[in-house]
């Protein structure tokens, strides 16, 4: 296993000089690039040229994982495999070129929007009853697993809503997808979906 | 000397995987992509990908317009691995399913 130290140096590409560089090895915080968290004091690759962080060697990783995994939590369900064709039709309409993790971010976009307001989670818990009825669910009818890693306020608007409308989180996903389906298939409003598409448009 | 050819390109990343010499690229942050820099996947797990492909999933193009670096990237088993190599280092830019 090679061990680099500070002031170690090395080569890479750097993208803001597009060029080759030599690097030199430092310690710095340096965040994940969807926003959920800081690696800190992790050893770096250094532009000596701009400054830059450029690249991380091999034996930063397990502090990678230790930093991504206390900022992140899975959300795990098994729903009616219908529940996932409208998520991914609803992802689709947004956006056609829409990335596979706007999937993860719709969701938690309406999770964290009814997480901050009240009249939105107390029409939840009614959604469920609708969701039943629009989509019956019979013996052996298909299922498909959904599981997705969110940063951890999302978890805790997950949560807070499990509580607050006294449905286990399939429940919950349910509710939620039956409201995706509402606000972005059957009638969409015009202000929502500008926003969305703003949002699949960085979603990496 | 940077390795050129898809058997060459596997050898020489293989080679620095089993060394655990190798780094990954950062444009502004920990890409979250990039499996192997999360630890979401192993370097032994990469080399099974890597070693798993043949040379129809291999593909190699230009890094950037202005620079003379071969971008290399290996398809297998539903795994996309993308790296250069700029002697001494061997940098992954994604490792993703």
């Amino acid at each position: 296993m090679k061990i680099f130290q500070e002031g170690d140096q090395s080569k890479a590409v750097c993208s803001h000089c597009a060029s080759a560089v030599t690097t030199t090895f430092q310690r710095r915080d340096v965040p994940f690039n969807d926003g959920s968290a800081v690696a800190k004091s992790i050893l770096v690759g250094v532009c000596d040229e701009c400054g830059d962080t450029v690249s991380i060697p091999a034996q930063s990783t397990p502090a990678i994982s230790k930093a991504r995994k206390a900022a992140t939590a899975s959300i795990e369900a098994n729903l009616p495999a219908i529940y996932l064709d409208v998520l991914d039709y609803a992802v689709h309409t947004i956006d056609h070129r829409a990335s596979s993790d706007f999937r993860r971010v719709l969701l938690s976009y309406f999770l964290h929007r009814a997480a901050g307001n009240a009249q939105l989670a107390g029409k939840l818990k009614a959604m469920h009853g609708k969701a039943l009825l629009r989509f019956p669910e019979h013996r052996g009818i298909a299922r498909r697993r959904l599981s997705m890693k969110v940063p951890a306020r999302i978890n805790e608007d997950l949560q807070s809503l499990t509580r607050r409308t006294e449905l286990n989180t399939t429940e919950l996903l349910k509710s939620v997808v039956f409201g995706i389906q509402d606000d972005v298939l059957n009638a969409p409003k015009a202000k929502l979906i500008e926003e969305l598409q703003v949002l699949a448009a960085i979603s990496i | 000397m940077n390795p050129r050819g898809c058997k060459a390109v596997r050898k020489a990343v293989v080679a620095a995987l089993m060394r655990g010499d190798y780094q990954h690229e950062v444009r502004g942050g920990i890409d979250v992509k990039n499996l192997l820099s999360t630890g979401v996947v192993t370097a032994g797990q990469v080399i099974d990908i890597i070693k798993r492909s043949d040379g129809t999933g291999y593909e190699c193009s230009r890094l950037h317009k202005n620079i003379a670096i071969d971008c290399h990237v290996i398809k297998a088993g539903g795994w996309y691995v993308k790296f250069y190599f700029l002697d001494p280092a061997t940098i992954f830019i994604s490792v993703h399913q």
